[in-house]
Protein backbone atom coordinates (compact mmCIF):
# COMPACT_ATOMS: atom_id res chain seq x y z
CA UNK A 1 0.00 0.00 0.00
CA UNK A 2 3.15 2.21 0.88
CA UNK A 3 4.31 1.54 -2.58
CA UNK A 4 1.47 2.25 -4.53
CA UNK A 5 0.91 5.77 -2.39
CA UNK A 6 4.57 6.55 -3.35
CA UNK A 7 3.91 6.22 -7.16
CA UNK A 8 0.82 8.56 -6.89
CA UNK A 9 2.78 11.05 -5.19
CA UNK A 10 5.21 10.88 -7.75
CA UNK A 11 3.09 10.90 -11.15
CA UNK A 12 1.62 13.88 -9.12
CA UNK A 13 4.75 15.63 -8.43
CA UNK A 14 6.53 14.71 -11.95
CA UNK A 15 3.15 16.26 -13.49
CA UNK A 16 3.72 19.49 -11.31
CA UNK A 17 7.19 19.63 -12.67
CA UNK A 18 6.16 19.24 -16.11
CA UNK A 19 3.51 21.63 -15.94
CA UNK A 20 5.95 24.09 -14.87
CA UNK A 21 8.11 22.90 -18.02
CA UNK A 22 5.30 23.45 -20.04
CA UNK A 23 4.95 26.97 -19.00
CA UNK A 24 1.25 26.24 -16.91
CA UNK A 25 0.07 29.21 -14.99
CA UNK A 26 0.78 28.87 -11.19
CA UNK A 27 -2.88 28.60 -10.30
CA UNK A 28 -3.00 25.37 -12.40
CA UNK A 29 -0.32 23.61 -10.49
CA UNK A 30 -2.90 21.93 -7.71
CA UNK A 31 -4.96 20.74 -10.97
CA UNK A 32 -1.89 19.32 -12.54
CA UNK A 33 -1.10 17.63 -9.43
CA UNK A 34 -4.68 15.95 -8.88
CA UNK A 35 -5.00 14.87 -12.80
CA UNK A 36 -1.15 13.53 -12.35
CA UNK A 37 -2.67 12.01 -9.23
CA UNK A 38 -5.63 10.69 -10.68
CA UNK A 39 -4.00 9.34 -13.91
CA UNK A 40 -1.93 6.88 -12.23
CA UNK A 41 -4.38 5.62 -9.50
CA UNK A 42 -6.91 4.83 -11.96
CA UNK A 43 -4.08 3.52 -14.07
CA UNK A 44 -3.16 1.24 -10.99
CA UNK A 45 -6.93 0.31 -10.33
CA UNK A 46 -7.42 -0.77 -13.69
CA UNK A 47 -4.12 -3.18 -14.01
CA UNK A 48 -4.10 -4.72 -10.81
CA UNK A 49 -8.13 -5.55 -12.38
CA UNK A 50 -6.22 -7.36 -14.98
CA UNK A 51 -6.68 -4.45 -17.33
CA UNK A 52 -3.64 -4.38 -19.47
CA UNK A 53 -1.82 -1.86 -20.96
CA UNK A 54 -4.14 -0.96 -23.36
CA UNK A 55 -7.54 -0.87 -21.45
CA UNK A 56 -5.42 0.82 -18.31
CA UNK A 57 -4.31 3.62 -20.20
CA UNK A 58 -7.62 4.02 -22.24
CA UNK A 59 -9.50 4.10 -18.96
CA UNK A 60 -6.73 6.74 -17.25
CA UNK A 61 -6.97 8.58 -20.27
CA UNK A 62 -10.59 9.36 -20.88
CA UNK A 63 -10.70 9.94 -17.01
CA UNK A 64 -8.43 12.44 -17.28
CA UNK A 65 -10.03 13.84 -20.36
CA UNK A 66 -13.05 14.30 -18.54
CA UNK A 67 -11.24 16.16 -15.97
CA UNK A 68 -9.59 18.38 -17.95
CA UNK A 69 -12.63 19.20 -19.85
CA UNK A 70 -14.36 19.57 -16.61
CA UNK A 71 -11.72 21.96 -15.31
CA UNK A 72 -11.17 23.89 -19.00
CA UNK A 73 -15.24 25.07 -18.34
CA UNK A 74 -14.58 26.11 -14.51
CA UNK A 75 -11.28 27.58 -15.09
CA UNK A 76 -12.17 29.29 -18.55
CA UNK A 77 -8.76 27.67 -19.63
CA UNK A 78 -8.42 25.36 -22.88
CA UNK A 79 -8.87 21.70 -22.26
CA UNK A 80 -5.46 20.48 -23.22
CA UNK A 81 -3.81 22.73 -20.50
CA UNK A 82 -4.76 20.82 -17.88
CA UNK A 83 -4.66 17.66 -20.07
CA UNK A 84 -0.97 17.61 -21.65
CA UNK A 85 0.69 17.48 -18.06
CA UNK A 86 -2.19 14.94 -16.95
CA UNK A 87 -1.20 12.37 -19.15
CA UNK A 88 2.78 12.50 -19.34
CA UNK A 89 2.49 9.65 -16.20
CA UNK A 90 0.89 7.34 -18.62
CA UNK A 91 3.67 8.09 -21.13
CA UNK A 92 5.34 4.92 -22.47
CA UNK A 93 9.14 6.15 -21.45
CA UNK A 94 10.22 2.82 -19.77
CA UNK A 95 8.79 0.52 -22.40
CA UNK A 96 10.42 2.57 -25.02
CA UNK A 97 13.72 2.57 -23.68
CA UNK A 98 13.28 -0.96 -22.76
CA UNK A 99 12.22 -1.91 -26.54
CA UNK A 100 15.17 -0.13 -27.53
CA UNK A 101 17.90 -1.58 -24.85
CA UNK A 102 16.67 -5.19 -26.56
CA UNK A 103 17.26 -4.38 -29.65
CA UNK A 104 20.84 -2.70 -28.90
CA UNK A 105 21.45 -6.18 -26.87
CA UNK A 106 20.38 -8.54 -29.41
CA UNK A 107 17.47 -9.53 -27.32
CA UNK A 108 14.63 -9.81 -29.66
CA UNK A 109 12.34 -11.19 -27.50
CA UNK A 110 12.46 -8.11 -24.88
CA UNK A 111 12.31 -5.64 -28.28
CA UNK A 112 8.78 -6.92 -29.70
CA UNK A 113 7.34 -7.29 -26.37
CA UNK A 114 7.70 -3.77 -25.30
CA UNK A 115 7.67 -2.38 -28.90
CA UNK A 116 3.83 -4.03 -29.04
CA UNK A 117 3.28 -2.71 -25.29
CA UNK A 118 4.48 0.64 -26.03
CA UNK A 119 2.47 0.91 -29.18
CA UNK A 120 -0.50 -0.49 -27.04
CA UNK A 121 0.08 2.44 -24.38
CA UNK A 122 0.27 4.96 -27.14
CA UNK A 123 -2.62 3.72 -29.11
CA UNK A 124 -4.61 3.30 -25.35
CA UNK A 125 -3.74 6.94 -24.81
CA UNK A 126 -4.72 8.48 -27.74
CA UNK A 127 -8.53 6.55 -27.69
CA UNK A 128 -9.07 7.18 -23.80
CA UNK A 129 -8.87 10.87 -25.01
CA UNK A 130 -11.15 10.62 -27.97
CA UNK A 131 -13.49 8.53 -25.55
CA UNK A 132 -13.13 11.38 -22.67
CA UNK A 133 -13.28 14.73 -25.01
CA UNK A 134 -16.73 12.53 -27.28
CA UNK A 135 -18.17 12.03 -23.52
CA UNK A 136 -18.10 15.52 -22.72
CA UNK A 137 -19.36 16.62 -26.18
CA UNK A 138 -22.39 14.53 -25.84
CA UNK A 139 -22.94 15.80 -22.74
CA UNK A 140 -22.61 19.26 -23.43
CA UNK A 141 -25.21 18.42 -26.88
CA UNK A 142 -27.55 17.12 -24.62
CA UNK A 143 -27.31 19.96 -22.02
CA UNK A 144 -27.62 22.76 -24.68
CA UNK A 145 -30.94 20.62 -25.99
CA UNK A 146 -32.67 20.90 -22.70
CA UNK A 147 -31.79 24.12 -22.64
CA UNK A 148 -33.16 25.27 -25.81
CA UNK A 149 -36.53 23.09 -24.92
CA UNK A 150 -36.89 24.83 -22.01
CA UNK A 151 -36.08 28.23 -23.44
CA UNK A 152 -38.68 27.42 -26.18
CA UNK A 153 -41.18 26.48 -23.90
CA UNK A 154 -41.21 29.77 -21.56
CA UNK A 155 -41.53 31.19 -24.72
CA UNK A 156 -44.37 29.74 -26.04
CA UNK A 157 -45.95 30.14 -22.73
CA UNK A 158 -45.45 33.58 -22.32
CA UNK A 159 -47.42 33.94 -25.91
CA UNK A 160 -50.49 31.89 -24.76
CA UNK B 1 -15.33 49.55 -41.53
CA UNK B 2 -12.91 50.10 -44.62
CA UNK B 3 -11.03 47.68 -46.40
CA UNK B 4 -7.93 48.23 -44.94
CA UNK B 5 -9.29 47.56 -41.64
CA UNK B 6 -10.96 44.44 -42.60
CA UNK B 7 -7.64 43.16 -43.56
CA UNK B 8 -5.99 43.51 -40.35
CA UNK B 9 -8.57 41.96 -38.67
CA UNK B 10 -8.15 38.61 -41.03
CA UNK B 11 -4.47 39.20 -40.48
CA UNK B 12 -4.79 39.43 -36.99
CA UNK B 13 -7.08 36.39 -36.48
CA UNK B 14 -4.57 34.49 -38.62
CA UNK B 15 -1.53 35.34 -36.46
CA UNK B 16 -3.49 34.21 -33.16
CA UNK B 17 -4.24 31.12 -34.71
CA UNK B 18 -0.59 30.40 -35.79
CA UNK B 19 0.75 31.07 -32.78
CA UNK B 20 -1.94 28.96 -30.95
CA UNK B 21 -0.65 25.98 -32.92
CA UNK B 22 2.70 26.58 -32.03
CA UNK B 23 2.02 26.42 -28.34
CA UNK B 24 0.34 23.19 -29.17
CA UNK B 25 -3.35 22.95 -29.53
CA UNK B 26 -5.34 21.68 -32.25
CA UNK B 27 -6.27 22.82 -35.39
CA UNK B 28 -9.70 22.32 -35.26
CA UNK B 29 -9.80 24.12 -31.83
CA UNK B 30 -7.93 27.06 -33.69
CA UNK B 31 -10.28 27.12 -36.99
CA UNK B 32 -12.93 27.39 -34.13
CA UNK B 33 -11.01 30.70 -32.57
CA UNK B 34 -10.30 32.59 -35.47
CA UNK B 35 -13.82 31.78 -36.90
CA UNK B 36 -15.52 33.06 -33.99
CA UNK B 37 -13.31 36.33 -33.72
CA UNK B 38 -14.12 37.26 -37.59
CA UNK B 39 -17.58 36.15 -36.94
CA UNK B 40 -17.88 38.85 -33.48
CA UNK B 41 -17.00 41.60 -36.30
CA UNK B 42 -20.40 40.64 -38.46
CA UNK B 43 -18.00 38.59 -41.15
CA UNK B 44 -18.97 35.83 -43.05
CA UNK B 45 -16.60 32.90 -42.53
CA UNK B 46 -16.59 31.07 -46.09
CA UNK B 47 -13.66 29.15 -44.84
CA UNK B 48 -11.28 28.94 -41.99
CA UNK B 49 -8.89 25.96 -42.26
CA UNK B 50 -5.81 25.60 -40.20
CA UNK B 51 -3.40 22.42 -40.51
CA UNK B 52 0.07 21.63 -38.85
CA UNK B 53 1.94 23.46 -41.21
CA UNK B 54 -0.46 26.06 -42.45
CA UNK B 55 -3.35 28.32 -41.68
CA UNK B 56 -5.55 29.82 -44.49
CA UNK B 57 -9.00 31.88 -44.26
CA UNK B 58 -11.60 33.54 -46.48
CA UNK B 59 -14.23 36.10 -45.46
CA UNK B 60 -16.78 37.78 -46.50
CA UNK B 61 -17.65 41.49 -45.18
CA UNK B 62 -21.30 43.08 -44.23
CA UNK B 63 -20.38 45.00 -47.69
CA UNK B 64 -20.33 41.72 -49.38
CA UNK B 65 -16.38 42.25 -50.49
CA UNK B 66 -14.22 38.72 -50.22
CA UNK B 67 -10.64 38.61 -48.11
CA UNK B 68 -8.66 36.17 -47.89
CA UNK B 69 -5.15 35.57 -46.30
CA UNK B 70 -2.79 32.74 -45.25
CA UNK B 71 -0.06 32.10 -43.03
CA UNK B 72 3.07 29.57 -42.52
CA UNK B 73 3.35 27.76 -39.44
CA UNK B 74 6.87 26.60 -38.38
CA UNK B 75 7.72 23.08 -37.38
CA UNK B 76 10.58 24.26 -35.19
CA UNK B 77 8.34 27.23 -33.73
CA UNK B 78 5.96 24.55 -32.34
CA UNK B 79 6.27 23.31 -28.88
CA UNK B 80 4.41 22.99 -25.79
CA UNK B 81 3.33 26.62 -23.92
CA UNK B 82 0.79 26.24 -21.52
CA UNK B 83 0.86 29.46 -20.00
CA UNK B 84 0.71 31.33 -24.07
CA UNK B 85 -2.38 28.86 -25.29
CA UNK B 86 -4.76 30.27 -22.12
CA UNK B 87 -3.50 33.79 -23.23
CA UNK B 88 -4.47 33.49 -26.62
CA UNK B 89 -7.47 31.88 -25.76
CA UNK B 90 -8.63 34.74 -23.46
CA UNK B 91 -7.46 37.33 -25.55
CA UNK B 92 -9.76 35.93 -28.25
CA UNK B 93 -12.71 35.73 -25.81
CA UNK B 94 -12.43 39.19 -24.49
CA UNK B 95 -12.32 40.67 -28.58
CA UNK B 96 -15.21 38.34 -29.02
CA UNK B 97 -17.15 40.07 -26.22
CA UNK B 98 -15.89 43.87 -26.97
CA UNK B 99 -14.92 43.70 -30.71
CA UNK B 100 -12.55 46.42 -29.72
CA UNK B 101 -11.94 49.31 -32.88
CA UNK B 102 -9.38 46.81 -35.15
CA UNK B 103 -6.34 49.56 -34.14
CA UNK B 104 -6.63 48.79 -30.68
CA UNK B 105 -6.44 44.97 -31.13
CA UNK B 106 -2.75 44.79 -30.23
CA UNK B 107 -3.70 45.44 -26.95
CA UNK B 108 -5.42 41.98 -26.87
CA UNK B 109 -1.94 39.98 -27.91
CA UNK B 110 0.30 39.88 -24.81
CA UNK B 111 4.07 39.33 -24.83
CA UNK B 112 5.27 35.80 -26.06
CA UNK B 113 8.31 34.41 -24.07
CA UNK B 114 11.48 34.91 -25.86
CA UNK B 115 12.65 31.66 -24.49
CA UNK B 116 15.43 32.81 -22.22
CA UNK B 117 16.07 31.00 -19.15
CA UNK B 118 13.82 30.17 -16.36
CA UNK B 119 14.35 29.20 -13.31
CA UNK B 120 10.64 27.72 -12.64
CA UNK B 121 11.58 25.75 -16.12
CA UNK B 122 14.83 24.26 -14.43
CA UNK B 123 13.43 23.40 -11.59
CA UNK B 124 10.13 21.86 -13.05
CA UNK B 125 12.89 20.16 -15.68
CA UNK B 126 14.44 18.29 -12.44
CA UNK B 127 11.42 17.99 -10.04
CA UNK B 128 9.68 16.41 -12.85
CA UNK B 129 12.48 13.76 -14.18
CA UNK B 130 13.13 13.23 -10.22
CA UNK B 131 9.51 12.11 -9.65
CA UNK B 132 9.40 9.42 -12.68
CA UNK B 133 12.29 8.43 -11.45
CA UNK B 134 10.81 7.05 -8.51
CA UNK B 135 7.48 6.28 -10.53
CA UNK B 136 9.06 3.83 -12.47
CA UNK B 137 11.39 2.49 -9.69
CA UNK B 138 14.25 4.21 -9.26
CA UNK B 139 16.34 4.78 -5.88
CA UNK B 140 16.69 8.07 -4.63
CA UNK B 141 20.34 7.96 -5.76
CA UNK B 142 18.71 7.33 -9.41
CA UNK B 143 16.66 10.05 -8.55
CA UNK B 144 19.30 12.78 -8.13
CA UNK B 145 21.44 11.76 -11.14
CA UNK B 146 18.47 12.11 -13.21
CA UNK B 147 17.45 14.89 -12.26
CA UNK B 148 21.30 16.63 -12.71
CA UNK B 149 21.09 15.01 -15.90
CA UNK B 150 17.98 16.98 -16.62
CA UNK B 151 19.84 20.60 -16.42
CA UNK B 152 21.61 19.64 -18.64
CA UNK B 153 19.44 18.80 -21.24
CA UNK B 154 17.78 22.27 -20.20
CA UNK B 155 20.63 23.56 -21.12
CA UNK B 156 20.91 22.19 -24.53
CA UNK B 157 17.15 22.44 -25.31
CA UNK B 158 18.28 26.18 -24.47
CA UNK B 159 21.03 26.39 -26.75
CA UNK B 160 18.71 24.76 -29.30
CA UNK B 161 15.94 27.79 -29.17
CA UNK B 162 18.69 30.01 -29.70
CA UNK B 163 20.37 28.79 -32.33
CA UNK B 164 17.49 26.84 -34.54
CA UNK B 165 18.76 23.82 -34.18
CA UNK B 166 16.74 21.00 -35.61
CA UNK B 167 14.63 19.15 -33.21
CA UNK B 168 15.67 15.75 -34.54
CA UNK B 169 19.27 16.22 -34.35
CA UNK B 170 18.66 17.87 -31.10
CA UNK B 171 16.80 15.23 -29.83
CA UNK B 172 19.55 12.47 -30.92
CA UNK B 173 22.42 14.59 -29.65
CA UNK B 174 20.78 15.14 -26.27
CA UNK B 175 19.38 11.45 -26.09
CA UNK B 176 23.19 9.78 -26.94
CA UNK B 177 24.62 12.55 -24.24
CA UNK B 178 22.51 11.32 -21.23
CA UNK B 179 22.99 7.90 -22.49
CA UNK B 180 26.71 8.74 -21.94
CA UNK B 181 26.51 10.66 -18.61
CA UNK B 182 24.20 7.98 -17.00
CA UNK B 183 26.61 5.30 -18.52
CA UNK B 184 29.76 7.11 -16.80
CA UNK B 185 28.19 7.55 -13.47
CA UNK B 186 26.73 4.35 -13.62
CA UNK B 187 30.35 2.89 -13.68
CA UNK B 188 31.27 4.53 -10.82
CA UNK B 189 28.38 3.94 -8.60
CA UNK B 190 27.10 0.16 -8.72
CA UNK B 191 24.25 1.77 -6.55
CA UNK B 192 22.77 3.60 -9.47
CA UNK B 193 20.54 2.03 -11.82
CA UNK B 194 21.55 2.79 -15.47
CA UNK B 195 17.96 1.78 -16.79
CA UNK B 196 15.77 3.83 -13.67
CA UNK B 197 18.13 7.05 -14.81
CA UNK B 198 17.75 6.67 -18.38
CA UNK B 199 13.86 6.19 -18.39
CA UNK B 200 13.49 8.87 -15.80
CA UNK B 201 15.65 11.39 -18.26
CA UNK B 202 13.35 10.22 -21.38
CA UNK B 203 10.44 11.15 -20.59
CA UNK B 204 11.44 14.90 -21.30
CA UNK B 205 11.85 13.48 -25.16
CA UNK B 206 8.26 11.51 -25.25
CA UNK B 207 6.74 13.40 -27.81
CA UNK B 208 3.30 12.54 -25.69
CA UNK B 209 1.25 15.91 -27.16
CA UNK B 210 2.00 14.90 -31.17
CA UNK B 211 0.91 11.44 -30.31
CA UNK B 212 -1.81 12.39 -28.85
CA UNK B 213 -3.22 15.28 -30.90
CA UNK B 214 -2.22 13.46 -33.74
CA UNK B 215 -4.51 11.22 -33.42
CA UNK B 216 -7.07 12.80 -32.14
CA UNK B 217 -7.05 14.92 -35.76
CA UNK B 218 -7.43 11.51 -37.15
CA UNK B 219 -10.21 10.68 -35.68
CA UNK B 220 -11.92 14.37 -36.51
CA UNK B 221 -10.73 13.85 -40.63
CA UNK B 222 -8.43 16.09 -39.98
CA UNK B 223 -6.26 13.72 -41.85
CA UNK B 224 -3.38 15.30 -43.16
CA UNK B 225 -2.60 17.08 -39.70
CA UNK B 226 -3.18 13.61 -38.01
CA UNK B 227 -0.43 11.96 -40.34
CA UNK B 228 1.99 15.13 -40.19
CA UNK B 229 1.86 15.07 -36.34
CA UNK B 230 1.64 11.06 -36.23
CA UNK B 231 4.85 11.22 -38.46
CA UNK B 232 6.60 13.72 -36.06
CA UNK B 233 5.82 11.67 -32.88
CA UNK B 234 7.47 8.47 -34.64
CA UNK B 235 10.35 10.46 -36.05
CA UNK B 236 11.10 11.71 -32.48
CA UNK B 237 10.56 8.39 -31.07
CA UNK B 238 12.86 7.29 -33.71
CA UNK B 239 15.54 9.80 -33.14
CA UNK B 240 15.37 8.63 -29.14
CA UNK B 241 16.13 5.26 -29.71
CA UNK B 242 19.08 6.24 -32.06
CA UNK B 243 20.51 8.20 -29.68
CA UNK B 244 20.31 6.22 -26.83
CA UNK B 245 21.44 2.97 -28.66
CA UNK B 246 24.61 4.69 -30.05
CA UNK B 247 25.22 5.90 -26.72
CA UNK B 248 24.68 2.53 -25.25
CA UNK B 249 26.88 0.65 -28.28
CA UNK B 250 30.05 3.33 -27.90
CA UNK B 251 29.74 3.40 -23.87
CA UNK B 252 29.72 -0.44 -24.37
CA UNK B 253 32.93 -0.02 -25.72
CA UNK B 254 34.55 2.27 -23.95
CA UNK B 255 33.30 1.95 -20.26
Amino acid sequence: MREVLIQILCAGVGTMGFALVFQLKRQHLLVAFLGGTMAWACYLIVWENGGGYFFSMLVASAVVCVWSEGQARVRMAPANVFLIPSIIPLLPGGLLYYAMSGLVSGDYDQFVQNGIATLQVAVGISSGVIIGSEIIRIVISVRRGKREERVKKGNAEGKN
Amino acid sequence: MIRTEYETLVEYALDQGRQMMECGAESWRTEDMMSRMLRAYGMEVLDAHVMASQAAVSVKSPEGDHYSSTCAIRADKRGTNLRRMEEINAAARAVCNRTPAVEDLHLFNGVPSAGEWSGRELAGCALGVGAFTVLFGGTMMDCLLASVISVLIYAMNQFRRSHNQHHIIYTVMACFTVGMFAQIFAGLSPRIHLDMVMIGDVMLFVPGLDMANGVRELFYSDILTGIYRMTGAVLSAAAIAVGYMVALVIGGYLL
